[in-house]
């Protein structure tokens, strides 16, 4: 029998259970409130010239400032975010990285269309503790110009990776800068990332983590600082490029008492801006915003909304309204950043003519996947495609390059899974057979739980092996990711 | 497929303070999911290996370890149709001998409402047993020692989340250490069993 003592009542705090010991539940809040004047400096940078971007960059555990505290982060070159690259369509890439993990792993370059074999966009490249390698490939004369980035990829490792820091932007530069009302718009980037940590710095163990929903921590930070100050000049046009880089979490964007115009999704053009009161933001997407400095002059938040991603009744949202407990209720909006209005400048206007968007021919071939998690005979309990956990050698998928394809993702499971595609973008066809009125190429797209989303990929250029996923990472490392091989 | 994990106690793991104290009474071994200096291969997700021939698998849940259970057997339990879960407790249950009646229902959020499930320990699916509420992956023999104590001031159990190893939810080898909470009906909680290593 039990011993049971009665007066041992514990109260749980502010923060969703969820996880195996309550172990990502911190002191939510203690961060998420405190207004700092940190500027939102971001990342170093590392630029091409003469058609050539060539740096070191090593991957390490390093002592980093965040928020007010220290923390022992996964990093590139001891930076959180990891440096920012920047790059010109056309240019040759040349990154001699060198892996000082205790553990293996590689570089994804996330949104990138350059060769996934070899040594550029190539998942299956395991680069041991201790190891180099020279990662190098040459951009496409009539590569996007926008926002990507870069993360490591090693199946598996890839959620613990993430939340440990490793990620940085990757911007190519192009036409799109030369936009005049973009170019003369204040550009700021944001890496948005969260974090779990202990009272020493040191980072949570996944054993804690509630995998099945996907790891999450309580400490946001943009560009490795909590609620950082970003300025807007009055009259003028503030340029926001957004990327979530958490393995995780949902962020559903606001900025009070203004809207968003939206120039880009996952680092391609819009034909023209879109304007928009709300960002979802699932992990891995980006999005390139205008902000218009047309209110008065004053501070305001960069707010972080709530949003239900899964069953539970744990992730906030809509599932736990009218619940008696609100008080309790951990996915409250959150400031993630504070807006300051500068001294003005001449008023700006925006843009009217972005980009051109082709349209896709008709599909050559339909393919249907299912996502959902499930017991599989062999593995247990994983997170599955078609019914199956990933196998390193089994090719999921085989199609012919030059041709164009639609995938029909249906999510019969309980939770949201934002599916990526490496190497080709794509264009949402519908939705839940109702056709989807943006036309806009993207890398990753929602597909929430009991939704079906049909894409329409063409597959350029180049051939070979990858893979999609669930950009969950932990439904990922769990099993949610397929073999794709492109045949020339 | 023990060398893909490595063994730490949790002494070791600063756990958070704050108002956290069931997670700080946490003292055994546990195990991580993946760690360094072990030569890990492409196929290191702990799921991920198609060698593994194993059509049925052996739960460390199967095993009897309440013989002389003699009270109630019969249970509802109430399940979303698209939990790929869910199924895979019932199964669990029925092997320590409960008799299930296997309610599926969208309104999963409605039922653990009604009896009172505090919203923060909620799980998947959602079951009643003699008055009482089961929430989530319980051990099946967890549930006959909670009953057979007959207390009347706490109203259920719960294994808050989806932890991966706990009956339902086993997958390869990646146990992940999880506690038993029981709960009143005003909401308070406390610790009825905590699984460190199994």
């Amino acid at each position: 029998m039990v011993k049971f003592n009665r007066r041992q009542f514990v109260a749980l705090g502010a923060a969703g259970v969820g996880t195996a010991l309550l172990g990502s539940c911190l002191r939510r809040g203690t961060f998420s409130h405190t207004v700092t004047s940190t500027p939102i400096d971001s990342a170093p940078i590392y630029k091409s010239s003469n058609s050539l971007l060539e740096l070191d960059l090593e991957a390490k555990e390093s002592l980093v400032n965040l928020g007010e505290k220290q923390a022992h982060l996964l990093t590139y070159n001891g930076q959180i975010p990891a440096p920012r690259l920047e790059a010109r369509s056309g240019d040759r890439v040349r990154i001699h990285f060198i892996n000082n993990l205790e553990q293996p792993t590689n570089i994804h370059y996330h949104g990138l269309h350059i060769p996934i074999t070899g040594n550029a966009d190539n998942i299956f490249l395991q680069i041991e503790p201790g190891e180099k390698l020279t990662y190098e490939f040459q951009l496409p004369d009539n590569h996007p110009s926008g926002t990507f980035w870069y993360h490591p990829h090693l199946h598996g490792l890839v959620a613990e990776q993430l939340f440990g820091g490793l990620a940085g932007l990757f911007i190519v530069r192009g036409e799109i800068d030369e936009i005049p009302e973009v170019k003369a718009a204040r550009e700021e980037f944001l890496v948005l990332q969260d974090f779990a940590l202990d009272g020493e710095g040191g980072r949570l163990n996944s054993a804690h983590m509630s995998l099945m929903m996907g790891r999450e921590g309580d400490v946001i930070t943009i560009n490795g600082r909590v609620n950082p100050s970003i300025n807007l000049p009055a009259g003028g046009l503030l340029r926001l490029r957004l990327l979530n880089a958490s393995p995780s979490r949902f962020y559903r964007l606001a900025l009070e008492d203004h809207s968003f115009y939206q120039i880009a999704t996952d680092g391609h053009s819009l034909k023209e801006p879109l304007a928009v009161e709300e960002i979802l933001l699932t992990p891995g997407q980006r999005a390139d915003v205008l902000v218009k400095g047309d209110r008065e002059s004053g501070q305001y938040s960069l707010l972080n909304l709530p949003y239900d991603r899964g069953s539970m009744g744990m992730m906030g949202g809509g599932m736990m309204g009218g619940r008696g407990m609100m008080g309790r209720n951990p996915e409250r909006r959150t400031v993630l950043a504070t807006v300051n209005y500068t001294s003005a400048v001449e008023s700006l206007a925006l843009p009217t003519q972005l980009a051109a968007i082709s349209t896709l021919s008709n599909p050559q071939t339909v393919r249907r996947f299912e996502l959902n998690h499930g017991m599989n005979p062999t593995v247990g309990m994983a997170f599955l495609i078609d019914g199956q956990p990933y196998t390193g050698d089994r090719i999921d998928t085989q199609v012919k390059l030059n041709t164009v394809e639609d995938w029909e993702i249906v999510n019969t499971g309980v939770m949201d899974h934002p599916f990526h595609v490496h190497g080709n973008a794509f264009q949402v066809i519908d939705r839940n057979g109702k056709p989807e009125s943006l036309r806009a190429w993207r890398d990753t797209v929602l597909v929430k739980r009991g939704e079906s989303v049909r894409i329409r990929i063409p597959f350029q250029d180049f051939s070979g092996k990858t893979v999609y996923h669930c950009h969950v990472l932990d439904h990922e490392d769990l099993g949610m990711m397929g073999n794709l091989a492109i045949e020339a | 497929m023990s060398k893909l994990l490595s063994k730490i106690t949790l002494a070791s793991v600063a756990m958070p303070a704050a108002s956290f104290a069931i997670a700080v009474t946490a003292v055994g071994t546990f195990y991580l999911t993946s760690v360094g200096n072990n030569n890990l291969a492409n196929n290191n997700s702990a799921i991920a290996n198609e060698n593994v021939a194993q059509v049925t698998p052996v739960s460390v849940w199967d095993k009897e370890t309440e013989p002389n259970y003699s009270g109630t057997t019969e249970m509802t339990v109430y399940r979303s149709p698209s939990c790929g879960c869910c199924g895979v407790w019932v199964e669990h249950a029925q092997k320590h001998g409960f008799k299930i009646e296997d309610i599926k229902t969208e309104d999963m959020e409605a039922i653990k409402q009604q009896y009172n499930v505090p919203a923060e320990l909620a799980s998947c699916h959602t079951t009643i047993i003699d008055g009482y509420v089961m929430e989530g992956h319980i051990p099946a023999d967890d549930i006959k020692r909670f009953l057979a104590q007959k207390l009347d001031d706490l109203i259920g159990l719960a294994v808050p989340g989806m932890p991966i190893g706990t009956p339902g939810m086993e997958a390869r080898d990646i146990k992940q250490p999880f506690q038993v909470l029981a709960f009143n009906d005003k909401g308070d909680i406390e610790v009825f069993k905590e699984y460190q290593s199994y």
